[in-house]
């Protein structure tokens, strides 16, 4: 019934290592995406729901059992962790599960040059965009944890260990945890249940057609491109964690440009509008243009390419 | 002048063009007092606007072309554009103004400004006389525009429709077949 705990900074390597643990122990992994997909439907309406994606305040409202969402959430963390254990990462388990006596609880930090190198690998962004990230899910997971059990996230007493992975790779530290803990290790690894990677960059073939045409017209033009190189986080959830993120098609180096092309109909355009919006908003000093089904048709057309 | 079929409306009259043309001679003559710098153009849609603007110019300047082509069908980069036509005048470390007849999409002028840009020269500007940004994708600084203009197919003053237009001395829209 071995319950870890894992708290992280941004860019530390946190959400990795609760992953490897999960594998390594055999346990369910539990974070906020699997609490918002799994638990938040049944107890919340959808407008709520988008709230307490958001506002970590939000929590502090009645759920439709009548107790705040984070009474709500916390209960059922106890539930789930009651008879089989869980690897926690977020959420604050540090705190709901500070007294419970199978309860360990880690702490991941790296220095910040670390972290910045680390998020401008993972997103294919420049280290101020990196480093603005960073600060930015920081914020969330410190704020999350003082609004809404007062605590500070920096405080070391929440924590049995503190480790920097700035030098550890990710496997030696679970095989650290899993040496302290060596009978708590089943070799039944299906229950470990994680993917929330989402939007991890997968090298890929061209998803549509169009795209494989426009490449046609930058070689015309002896251009260097890129395709789908860099994925902006654009949305995070109460905790800090990445819940929307937009990878534009190409980026041309020669312009530091990103151009996204959209084949979709006009009705489908709205939300890669609203995307657009708020990349740029974040990133301001991101050059980007988007293509519209018209302009491309257009494009191709005057290139001889269709 | 007699319009032709497909011509349509005009866009910029004549006399339109002949006062922004001078407008931007005169902004670039107080620019560049001193500089002597040198105005370049892309054959042949740049001819006209080249022309009359390095005539509005009131201080020396060089004037050079270049053009633009591309490889034929069969050769293994067909369709991929080349400069046919090259500098006579070296720009290393010289003062250039690039005169553009249009900027849409901005691949052009992309082109033209990373080939420039390999002679090392002083300074790179951009003269624009038309400036159609509906499906710019390339965004390079444009330091004179003479008109912005809608996303609308455009003839005269240099441009063409399979050749045809070149000479009228206005803008006019042209409905594609």
């Amino acid at each position: 019934m071995l319950i870890i705990t894992v708290s992280r900074q941004t860019g530390s390597l946190g959400e990795e290592l609760a992953k490897e643990l999960s594998m390594t122990f055999g346990l369910p992994l539990i974070d906020r995406e699997y609490v918002n997909t799994q638990w938040l439907s049944g107890i919340a309406k959808s407008n709520q729901i988008s709230l307490l994606k958001d506002s970590p305040k939000a929590h502090l409202t009645l759920s439709s059992e009548g107790i705040p969402f984070y009474v709500s959430i916390e209960n059922r963390l106890k539930e789930a962790t009651k008879d089989s254990g869980a690897i926690i990462l977020g959420l604050g388990a540090e705190v709901i599960f500070k007294d419970n006596p199978n309860a360990f609880h880690i702490r991941i930090i790296s220095p910040e040059p670390a972290r910045i190198n680390r998020i401008c690998e993972q997103y294919g962004i420049d280290a101020t965009q990196a480093q603005k990230f960073i600060a930015l899910s920081d914020r969330k997971h410190r704020k999350y944890l003082f609004d809404i059990y007062s605590q500070s996230w920096g405080d070391n007493s929440l924590y049995h260990i503190t480790l920097n992975t700035e030098k550890l790779k990710i496997t030696q530290i679970s095989q650290m945890i899993a040496n302290m803990f060596p009978n708590e290790i089943k070799n039944d690894t299906s229950a470990a249940k994680i993917d929330t990677g989402e939007h991890r960059l997968k090298k890929r073939d061209f998803v549509h057609p169009s795209e494989a045409e426009f490449v046609k017209i930058l070689e015309m033009y002896h251009l260097e491109w890129k395709y789908e190189p860099t994925t902006f986080p654009i949305e995070w959830d109460t905790e800090g964690n990445v819940t929307k993120a937009f990878t534009p098609d190409f980026f041309l180096p020669a312009f530091q440009t990103y151009v996204e092309l959209t084949t979709m109909n006009q009705k489908y355009v709205t939300a890669k509008n609203r995307k657009m919006r708020k990349l740029k908003a974040l990133y301001p000093e991101v050059n980007i243009t988007i293509l519209y089904k018209k302009d491309i048709s257009k494009l191709l057309s005057k290139f001889g390419v269709l | 002048m007699e319009k032709s079929n497909g011509v349509g409306r005009t866009v910029i009259s004549k006399e339109r063009l002949r006062k922004r043309v001078v407008e931007l001679g005169r902004e670039i003559s107080a620019d560049y007092n001193g500089l002597h710098p040198v105005v370049v153009s892309v054959l042949r849609g740049g001819m006209f606007f080249l022309s009359d603007l390095t005539r509005a110019i009131s201080i020396p300047v060089h004037v050079d072309t270049l053009a633009i082509g591309r490889y034929p069908e069969g050769h293994s980069v067909s369709g991929a554009v080349k400069i046919t036509k090259d500098l006579d005048i070296l720009i290393t470390g010289r003062h250039v103004i690039i005169a553009e007849d249009i900027v849409d999409t901005g691949l052009t002028l992309g082109y033209l400004t990373r080939i420039l840009n390999n002679h090392k020269p002083e300074s790179l500007h951009v003269c624009a006389l038309l400036n159609n940004t509906a499906r710019r994708f390339i965004n390079l600084p444009l330091r004179y525009v003479g008109f912005n203009i809608p996303d609308i197919f455009v003839v005269g003053y240099g441009l063409d429709f399979n050749e045809d237009y070149r000479h009228l001395e206005y803008i006019a829209e042209y409905k594609l077949p």
